[in-house]
């Protein structure tokens, strides 16, 4: 069985909603990693989470009159970042599987610790 | 010149009008290319040009370099297998040249082609491209230059 290659850079998003002007930049140094043809991965958790559920990221909006945060997310994924959500945190964001608003997979810590500790950088935000 | 919603296509060139980007084939054999019009109008004011190093080889369909705006990140693809063979290093330098003249000297790259007579098979030459530019932007929803 092929082992996958570790990503070049993962990022562990914490921050969510609640602070809306910390958001852009992850995305932004995501998509700039991935279009320099790095391997990237978003892992979403804790209230970060909540910007996987339907219409949320649509709804965050940093700079008056800027963009969504749903826009910075779709800048990194058509770049080809890739996007994990954390499992638990759906129950702390009051949230099911239903709810979600993206199609991405779903890694508790323990299945995605491997993962993201072969990760070539880390950064939490 | 070809202009389609105020954006201006230069007869001379060949169109990777998907990716928007251009080709000039020179007299030794080389290649330069660029970002088109359109791409750094819809990209913004450019703040930040990555190419790939002279001596590199780059792929079809892959990335030549990492362009920036101040709201736009992404990749500059090449069309074909290739060298590069010179960066310009005064877009690097200033890269809103690519936004003032896109065409000249704002170019990016001059590569040695691994296939040039079959990659110019498959773009668009200067003076068919106002058809395939015109229905691109009409998808995308692009209103033109300005």
């Amino acid at each position: 069985m092929n082992t996958p290659k570790p990503a070049d850079l993962v990022i562990i998003l914490i921050t969510g909603p609640e602070n809306p002007k910390r958001l852009p930049s992850a995305f932004f140094l995501a998509a700039t990693a991935a279009a320099a043809e790095q391997e990237v991965v978003i892992y979403f958790t804790g209230p970060a989470t909540e910007l996987l559920a339907k219409g949320k990221a649509a709804s965050v909006i940093p700079m008056a009159g800027g963009k969504s945060i749903a826009d910075f997310m779709k800048l990194a994924t058509d770049n080809g970042v890739q996007i994990i959500g954390c499992r638990q945190s759906l129950e702390l964001n009051g949230m099911t599987e239903a709810d979600l608003g993206y199609s991405v997979p779903l890694m508790t810590p323990s299945a995605a610790l491997p993962s993201l500790a072969a990760a070539g950088r880390l950064l939490t935000w | 010149m070809a202009t389609v919603r105020g954006c201006s296509f230069p007869d001379e060139l060949y169109y990777d009008v998907p990716n928007n980007m251009w080709y000039r084939e020179d007299a030794d054999g080389t290649v330069v290319t660029g970002m088109t019009q359109v791409a750094v109008a819809m990209a913004g004011q450019l703040v930040a040009v990555t190419p790939k190093k002279a001596g590199k080889e780059v792929q079809a369909g892959k990335s030549c370099a990492t362009i920036e705006s101040g709201k736009w990140v992404g990749p500059a693809k090449i069309a074909f297998d290739a060298e590069v063979a010179a960066v310009n290093d005064a877009l690097v330098a200033d890269p809103k040249m690519a936004n003032n003249d896109p065409y000249n000297t704002g170019w990016l790259l001059r590569v040695k082609p691994g296939d040039w007579a079959g990659a110019k098979a498959h773009l668009t030459p200067g003076s068919q491209v106002a058809g395939p530019y015109e229905a691109k932007m009409a998808s995308d929803g692009f209103a033109g230059c300005g």
